[in-house]
């Protein structure tokens, strides 16, 4: 009889961990919904002091997979997605100066990679009763375990693991970034007219090009715990500039390696929870321009300024 | 005592009027900069509640963050020639986020430099109107020598490559503005990559869509 009441409590207790989602699980369900809901929402923007509000919309009309990204106080500028073909939409061709030129579309959504974000940060649901545009949500906080990140809250929908409200935190606590839904509706009625540019709107159109990846000719001597290179090799924007990126899962560092004649001393620039920062760096008879730009705090940036250098052959 | 130390008090009612009058000063700017839109929205209609009560026939008004921002940073750039005109002063708070602990900070205050008012600079190249606001937040390496007991390789040493020497305040603070093209195009470049790392769909190009558009060039 014991052994019957010891089953069934260890069945009981495994099926209620099952039943309970985690931190992590509610994080990566998140990851999906944006992939596989189909939503028409407005939310906020909030950084550096400035506040935008914007209307994004996803469906699948058609077979075809249309996104949209709507600027609703500045200049109403758009960017839409169809499948592989971005369009921009400008309210006419005098905001179009130099062009906005997406380099891929936006669908290839990384899985989220739940051992990295662990070795990086510490993820706790802190509340599962929060009301955010109307809807219940749960609230997961990752904590970073360094000073080399910052730290997040999510708000997601319980119903669905939509995001609803994003924060990111420096590490006193302060409030750098927010974005936050004021209306969201699932399963909207979308049609293809909804993702069509007005006549009068300027537009441009870009199909995907498949980045061009070069050899990668430089090294980083070491990163912050959980970050690492997301592409092995380097992508190339253009002759004289090339691109790496690195991610902990979360927060990403894009690097920025071009040639230059200017010899520019190290300097720092942030915005919100991102910093910018660059410097020139001296390698036998050349010269090249670093710029790293990411969501992290400046002493990362200032780091990995101190340790990337050519890559040795052995490499 | 700047205004930046409470940007949500009376003082950015004051400086809210002024610029509503058309006689704001570099200090009112900045102080409106630095102050929340929302809580600014809500002074601009009590304003004009006062203002329609006084000309019940005056036009209507309505509060739009965006160009609200647009005529903030028009305003700022005609009189960044004449006076050292600060913006996001809360960025001067920089230095303490970017120590790693904040007993290391004290210890090594003293060698640190001088944290000049920052300001404001774009990174224009306005491709999607989006003239996003950078401020240098400071320049020199302040932090590569600090002992915090991470392993930070010294550069020089492990490769054939020689470093900048570390920029001074003053060259931070003159960031050349035929470098906002570049930066802007990493900006966005990074955004993009960004929204398909961090899965959280088109959310991340936020920033390099919605900003308001700066004039400088």
């Amino acid at each position: 009889m014991r052994k019957v009441l010891i089953c069934a409590l260890m069945t009981l207790l495994s099926i209620s961990a099952w039943a309970t989602p985690s931190g992590l699980d509610w994080l990566s369900r998140m990851t999906e919904s944006f992939e596989e809901l189909s939503y028409d929402g407005v939310f906020v923007h909030q950084e550096a002091g400035m506040m935008n509000s914007m209307r994004i919309r996803h469906g699948l009309i058609g077979g075809v997979d249309y996104e949209s990204l709507e600027d609703l106080d500045g200049q109403r500028i758009a960017v839409i997605r169809a499948d592989d073909s971005i369009i921009c939409v400008f309210p006419d061709k005098e905001d179009y100066a130099n062009g906005y030129v997406p380099g891929e579309p936006f669908k290839r959504f990384a899985k989220l990679d739940k051992e990295r974000l662990q070795r990086a940060y510490d993820i706790r649901i802190t509340d599962h009763s929060q009301r955010i545009a109307s809807r219940q949500a749960v609230k997961i906080k990752l904590v970073p375990k360094d000073e080399f990140r910052h730290g997040h809250v999510f708000w997601i929908d319980k119903d669905n693991g939509f995001l609803l409200k994003h924060d990111v935190l420096d590490h006193d606590n302060q409030l750098l970034e927010r974005i936050q839904f004021t209306s969201v509706t699932f399963a909207p009625d979308l049609k293809e007219d909804d993702f069509t540019p007005s006549k009068e709107a300027y537009i441009q159109r870009f199909v995907e090009v498949e980045p061009q990846t070069v050899k990668r000719n430089w090294q980083f001597d070491w990163l912050p715990t959980g970050f690492d290179l997301v592409w092995q090799e380097a992508r190339q924007m253009n002759p004289q500039t090339n691109m790496m990126l690195l991610s902990d899962g979360m927060s990403t560092v894009s690097v920025f390696v071009e040639q230059t004649q200017q010899k520019r001393p190290q300097t720092f620039m942030n915005m919100g929870a991102t910093v910018a920062g660059e410097q020139s760096i001296n390698v036998d008879d050349k010269t090249y321009l670093l710029t790293m730009v990411g969501e992290v705090p400046a002493i990362t940036i200032q780091r990995l300024m101190a340790v990337i250098m050519p890559k040795q052959n052995d490499d | 005592m700047s205004k930046y130390s409470d940007p949500y008090n009376s003082g950015a009612q004051d400086s809210l009027s002024a610029f509503l009058d058309n006689e704001a000063t570099p200090a009112d700017i900045e102080a409106l900069l630095a102050s929340d839109m929302q809580k600014l929205a809500q002074k601009v209609d009590s304003y004009h509640q006062i203002h329609q009560s006084v000309q019940p026939d005056s036009e209507q008004w309505i509060f739009d963050s965006g160009a609200f921002l647009n005529g903030l940073h028009d305003k700022l750039d005609a009189g960044i020639e004449d006076s050292n005109v600060l913006a996001f002063p809360k960025r001067n708070a920089m230095l303490n986020s970017v120590s790693p602990e904040p007993v290391m900070a004290e210890q090594t205050a003293s060698s640190e430099p001088q944290v000049k008012p920052v300001r404001k600079h774009y990174w224009s190249g306005l491709a999607v109107a989006a003239s996003v606001a950078f401020a240098v937040v400071l320049g020199g390496n302040v932090l590569l020598d600090s002992n915090d007991g991470v392993a930070t390789p010294n550069f020089v040493a492990n490769s054939n490559a020689q470093a900048e020497p570390l920029a001074t305040a003053s060259s931070a603070d003159t960031i050349r503005l035929e470098d906002n093209e570049r930066l802007q195009n990493y900006l966005r470049q990074h955004a993009q990559q960004a929204s398909m790392t961090v899965g959280q769909g088109m959310i991340p190009m936020a920033k390099v869509v919605g900003y308001p558009q700066g004039n400088a060039q």
